[in-house]
């Protein structure tokens, strides 16, 4: 009997072998029957979701039906192997292991170094081809910002998809029963919903943003009157305060503009506005102002004075946007915000049943990505099981354009994209799957396709093309907000580029790299929640702590890549 | 003839028989232990040249990124301010209060085995249920008691709060690490003759001196085992801090485990990144291991024997 035990024990060792499959992340070996020829697609399981490749795979599939791609196999099967370990770690990490035909990632900053590596197929003739008999090529049609970083060595290696962007969403309900529009005059709020409102942050009446709060001030007389009325202005994960940040980084973006924003990602730019700055000695450096007024001054951006791209005036005014919200306790849900009970989901869920639960305190506003609401259908389906509404229709929540930090920066959005996702083809792929998988991206960036996509997603490529009418008919309310935006001239800036100075250090792409300080941390809402309420700790020693963090002698020695 | 022919054949026998059992476990260890960890140790002596899209030699450069990010660093100041002050409480104190619990479960007093339960359900438990329900209690519960209880206005949690943080995690990170360390107390305890107590309490010995000073003597090398491996782990040391906040725990609580942790996440499986990294953790293990040999061989020697 001890014999037989040793011995089964002594086998059962042998399990810890199929550790040397190479699969460790989901499964790389695809299902079916093995009598059509199979491509896996690995899909990160992220906020957007996996299910809107299935229209597509159809289509492909259905195109190789009769086809006989391999010895003995008729027909095409397309496995999606969605999974949360395919973030762009998560697949850049596993390089030299991957068993998945095609890959969909996102944050994936590594995709110029393995580029350059020949890891993934080059898929050139695809991106420069027109797709659906349209006009323009996927090149043609894809934002410049993105083409800048997906271009390498003159070719195309992967192509972007969904983008997204740190916000802030609302809850039209809400709005609209508490009439919390500004009149035209921006004076004060609507007394009717048929009431003239006013321009909205891009300063242009009679479109999508008319009376939401157009300027910082604006946005905190709107917290003022929302809390009057025992609703919560504001709320956001208090385990996610990154998500916070990127909302702070798109306040940046935003006054900066699209120029000087693509200028700060690629190094490059004319007229760029900066801070001034005064250097106190070589360790030590200050911003100028007057009548506390943060003075500017135009430069030219290069890679060797690339440190300026972080005095950009914008960082300062987020900043001083978030100390005021913090430091007013009505303005925010403090226990939701502060701390670790509620992460990204729990706040979701609380922020879509605040809305419909009677027993809890209404909240206006989320800060959250734009990828929020297809992250949270879940939570919202079951809401409308729980509180359905009288007559049945969805509960309403759009994206709201941000508000400026005063009245001269009025004009279109700009924002960046912290998805950052991709889709390749692995360079192994098998000879004979590489025609229908450059198919299937064919057909997931047709015109026809990027639509059906924002309809199905509520998120939006960056790419020009029309949405049709029958996909805005069936978009949620959300969407089709973030689709107003894209239609009233909001602008994506991709945070890559082929700057030595960003492929050297790839974190400067990522928004919480923005805040990193010498002396207050890298998170400027922990700053605010610690520091609440002391004086001698705001957005001007913040941003100073910022300056001195990427000061000349710093970025000459440690930044900027030795040649 | 026959008898020594029956000899050899047995001990081939048992030589085939111990080369498979260890064949897997050697070549294992020799790849995923031994393989590994000189690849990071050479990574740790190369830096990415962004033009040739390659690794290179670079002796130096790692460390003096290490050193440069340092000074401007509040966050790696704190980590190593914090991993250095650690021990005080995640070793010292978690070493007084479990043999302190165990002596109580080991004599059967009253509430052991409720004890018992109280402090072995952490490891029983998944860790990441365990700190989901504790911060959700810590910051969810406790504000809402505080407020519908005592009108508290806007009160913040216990990790929420800049002032309560530090001894919240302390707490839960000694709450959390008792199950194994008393179950090797209290196994060591048990392993204590019989005898050897009912001398004492025939000499006159009460409880505390039984305790002091023939409990723990005896178990002293199991102490010494939590000490050493106490210290040897000091910038591995999370603190639980990524279960509770994610990517943005305040520089004021981070460890350098968890700093580590971050900067791996964070690296994007860009090898450059791993370079560095491999560098950091060398420069660590070059403090961690003299210390960790030095103490051991300190508490040796003045510790206790159980002769």
């Amino acid at each position: 009997m001890k014999k037989l035990f040793s011995i089964v024990l002594a086998l059962s060792i042998t399990l810890s072998a199929v550790g040397c499959s190479g699969t460790p992340i989901g499964s790389g070996g695809g299902d079916g029957d093995g009598s059509k020829t199979t491509i896996v697609f690995a899909m990160y399981e992220g906020g957007f979701g996996t299910t809107w490749v299935d229209e597509a795979i159809k289509t492909v599939e259905a195109k190789y039906k009769d086809e006989e791609l391999e010895p003995g196999k008729k027909g095409l099967i397309i496995d999606v192997k969605p999974d949360k370990g395919y973030s762009g770690s998560g697949v850049a990490s596993l390089y030299g292991a991957w068993d998945c035909d095609m890959y969909y990632t996102e944050s994936f900053s590594a995709y110029n170094e393995f580029a350059k590596r020949h890891a993934f197929l080059d898929i050139t003739d695809v991106v420069t081809s027109k797709v659906n008999g349209e006009e323009k090529t996927i090149e043609e049609k894809m934002y410049q910002s993105y083409r800048d970083w997906f271009k390498v060595d003159g070719a195309y290696y992967a192509l972007p998809h969904a983008y997204g962007s740190g916000g802030i969403s609302y809850n039209v309900d809400i709005f609209e029963d508490n009439l919390c529009y500004f009149n035209e005059s921006g004076t004060g709020f609507v007394s009717s919903l048929t009431e003239n409102r006013s321009a909205g942050p891009d300063g242009v009446s009679g479109n999508y943003d008319d009376g939401l709060p157009a300027t910082y001030d604006q946005f905190f007389t709107l917290c003022e009157k929302l809390a009057n009325a025992s609703i919560t202005p504001v709320a956001w994960s208090g385990q996610m305060l990154s998500y916070v940040a990127s909302m702070m980084s798109s306040l940046a973006v935003d006054y900066a503009g699209y120029d000087d924003t693509v200028a700060r990602f690629s190094y490059k730019g004319e007229d760029v506005e900066v801070a001034k700055v005064k250097e106190i000695n070589i360790n030590d450096r200050e911003p100028i102002f007057e009548n506390g007024v943060l003075q500017t001054e135009k430069v030219k951006i290069t890679e060797e004075n690339g440190y300026k791209v972080f005095q950009q005036p914008g960082f300062y005014y987020a900043l001083t946007f978030m100390q005021k919200l913090i430091n007013n306790d009505r303005y925010y849900d403090v226990n939701m915000c502060t701390g670790t009970g509620f992460d990204h989901l729990g706040a979701q869920e609380e922020y879509v049943y605040s809305a419909a639960d009677p027993s809890k305190r209404p909240i206006a506003m989320f800060v959250e990505g734009s990828y929020w609401y297809n992250e949270a259908k879940g939570a919202r389906e079951d809401c409308a099981i729980d509180y359905p509404t009288e007559d049945g229709s969805e509960r309403r929540f759009a994206f709201m354009p941000l508000p400026k930090a005063n009245a001269d920066k009025l004009g279109p959005q700009t924002l960046i994209d912290t998805n950052q996702s991709a889709i390749f083809i692995n360079a192994e792929i098998d000879p004979v799957k590489i025609a229908p998988a450059k198919d299937l991206l064919k057909e997931l960036y047709t015109n026809e396709y990027l639509s059906y996509c924002a309809r199905e997603t509520a998120t939006l490529c960056p790419f020009e093309y029309e949405i049709a009418p029958e996909d805005y008919e069936a978009m949620s309310y959300f969407g089709k907000s973030l689709l107003d935006m894209k239609a009233n001239g909001t602008r994506h800036v991709f945070p890559y580029s082929q700057s030595k100075v960003i492929l050297a250090n790839p974190s400067f792409g990522k928004p919480n790299a923005d805040w990193e300080t010498s002396k207050h941390g890298t998170n400027p809402v922990s700053y605010f929640i610690e520091r609440k309420g002391d004086e001698n700790f705001g957005a001007k020693e913040y941003f100073t702590s910022m300056l001195v963090k990427r000061r000349p002698e710093v970025w000459a020695n440690s930044i900027l890549p030795q040649q | 003839m026959k008898v020594k022919l029956k000899g050899n054949s047995r001990l081939m026998k048992e030589i085939i028989f111990f080369t498979i059992m260890m064949i897997v476990p050697t070549v294992q260890y020799l790849i995923f232990g031994f393989g590994i960890k000189i690849n990071l140790i050479t990574l740790a002596f190369q830096t990415f040249n962004v033009d040739t899209n390659q690794m290179e030699w670079n002796l130096l450069g790692n460390f003096e990124k290490f050193f440069a990010q340092y000074n401007e660093s509040l966050e790696l100041q704190n980590s190593i301010r914090n991993s250095l002050s650690l021990p005080i409480w995640t070793i010292f104190l978690s070493i007084f209060i479990g043999v302190f619990f165990s002596l109580y479960i080991y004599k059967k007093q009253f509430g052991s085995r409720a004890f018992k339960v109280l402090l072995f359900m952490p490891s029983i438990v998944s860790a990441i249920v365990m700190t989901r329900v504790f911060s959700m209690f810590v910051d969810r519960a406790y504000p809402d008691f505080l407020r519908l209880t005592f009108g508290v206005e806007a009160p913040l949690g216990l990790l929420a709060n800049k002032d309560t943080r530090w001894a919240t995690l302390i707490f839960y990170s000694l709450w959390s690490g008792f199950g194994s360390s008393i179950l090797l107390y209290v196994g060591a305890m048990s392993s204590i003759s019989e005898s050897l107590s009912e001398a004492a309490k025939l000499d006159g010995c009460n409880m505390l001196q039984e305790s002091i000073f023939i409990t723990i003597p005896l178990i002293y090398q199991t102490i010494l085992v939590y000490i050493t491996t106490g210290i040897a782990a000091i910038f591995v040391n999370q603190l639980n801090l990524y279960s509770f906040y994610q990517h943005t725990a305040s520089a004021s609580v981070s460890t350098m485990g968890y700093w580590i942790y971050i900067q791996t996440l964070s690296a994007g499986g860009q090898t450059q990144n791993y370079a560095y990294l491999s560098a950091v953790g060398l420069l660590l293990s070059c403090i961690t291991v003299p210390t960790t040999l030095i103490i051991k061989w300190f508490l040796n020697k003045v510790g206790p024997k159980t002769e």
